[in-house]
């Protein structure tokens, strides 16, 4: 079973996904009923309920027609990029929200776990269930957005110049 | 501007988001139900069978003795509103404005409308999705009141005199009908040829 620091971990994870309170309590509540009438015991509860998080959520965007972004394929990554070329980005210190509202469902996720659980880009791959280097492109496209859309307020301050 | 790294940035702002203590309460509670409804060993399920049957031969008396259909319809209809609106499912589609609502609901038979009954500075719209009463296709509207700061829910939908009959009818001079249900407050009655119902948390 869970507790309330489970569930407010549940609950940032939630927001992550959906960037919005409403839509992440009701996103958690879903998926705790959805547990609860599985009626199954699992070893690890809060990843178990993470994963109905997940895919509750990625069912509600194919309902809403939310559009992912197409990756762009590994070979086409710049040779010197990796993980660092995006913790070298910074943005003025009220921007968070409407940085994390700006990016797709699928980057805001990738964001939750490399920002908040601090999960390396292969553990990333294995959470999301992709290829590393579909998060890599990702990444790099995310990077791309960020310093593109925001101009002066989100700058990269070392690594390869877009 | 004072700037920081994104990482942080991003981290420190969700971190600073948490359940209130009434969602945690909620959501403690669903674990609490169905701890209550599938207890662990073989007793308890004896127990639970038991307790189930006798749920279900009191109900089927009561409806036989005490009941008619006319007379349980608005119990009825208030017991699926509440039921209904304690999930707070999510909402299919958010706005504060009732025309883009309108434009969203295309598979119903009927247009949703503000009621005489409820003032629109009193609350803010949050949005609406499809649901049903009693197997009928309805429209549910999600408010916030401006005042208390709940969060209440308006169910529309078409009035069927063969479904429900003996409802309040505003035109007519009659005032909503009230029933109890799971801590709610719901007001039932017809205007304006749809059947609405207002849930309120008991004051």
């Amino acid at each position: 079973m869970y507790d309330k620091e489970m569930l407010q971990k549940l609950y940032r994870y939630c927001y992550a996904l959906t960037c919005n309170e409403q839509n992440a309590y009701d996103l958690l509540q879903n998926a705790l009923e959805k547990y609860l009438a599985s009626n199954i015991t699992v070893d690890h509860v809060s990843a178990y309920i993470k994963k109905i998080i997940h895919n509750q959520f990625i069912d509600d965007c194919r309902r809403q027609k939310i559009v992912q972004f197409d990756d762009i394929e590994e070979e086409n990554l710049p040779a010197d990029f990796d993980m660092r070329t995006l913790e070298s980005i910074v943005i003025n210190d009220d921007l968070a929200e409407k940085v994390l509202a700006f990016l797709a469902p699928g980057e805001r996720e990738l964001v939750y776990f490399w920002a908040i659980e601090g999960y390396s880009t292969s553990q990333i791959a294995e959470h999301m269930e992709i290829p590393r280097g579909t998060v890599l492109s990702k990444i790099y496209r995310m990077r791309e957005k960020l310093v593109k859309h925001f101009d002066g307020d989100v700058r990269s301050v070392a690594g390869a110049q877009l | 501007m004072k700037q920081k790294n994104i990482k942080e940035s991003i981290g420190e702002h969700v971190n600073r988001q948490s359940l209130s203590e009434a969602q945690l309460d909620r959501l403690m509670g669903l674990q609490n139900n169905v701890e209550e409804i599938n207890p662990p060993n073989r007793v308890q399920q004896y127990r639970l069978v038991a307790t189930f049957s006798t749920v279900i031969v009191i109900l089927l008396t009561t409806l036989y003795f005490n009941l008619g259909p006319d007379q349980s319809l608005d119990k009825r209809i208030g017991n699926e509103v509440a039921l209904n609106h304690i999930k707070l499912k999510p909402l299919e589609i958010q706005s504060a404005d009732l025309d883009v609502l309108r434009e969203y609901f295309t598979e119903l038979d009927f247009v949703p409308i503000e009621s005489s009954l409820i003032k629109p500075s009193a609350k803010t719209l949050l949005g609406g999705r499809y649901c049903s009463i009693q197997g009928i296709t309805a429209a549910q509207l999600r408010f916030k009141d401006n005042q208390s700061g709940q969060i209440q829910s308006l169910y529309q939908t078409t009035y069927s005199p063969d479904v429900f009959n003996n409802l309040p009818k505003l035109e007519e001079g009659q005032q909503p009908i009230t029933v109890y249900s799971g801590g709610l407050e719901v007001d039932i009655w017809v205007e304006k040829g749809l059947l609405f119902a207002l849930t309120r948390q008991v004051q």
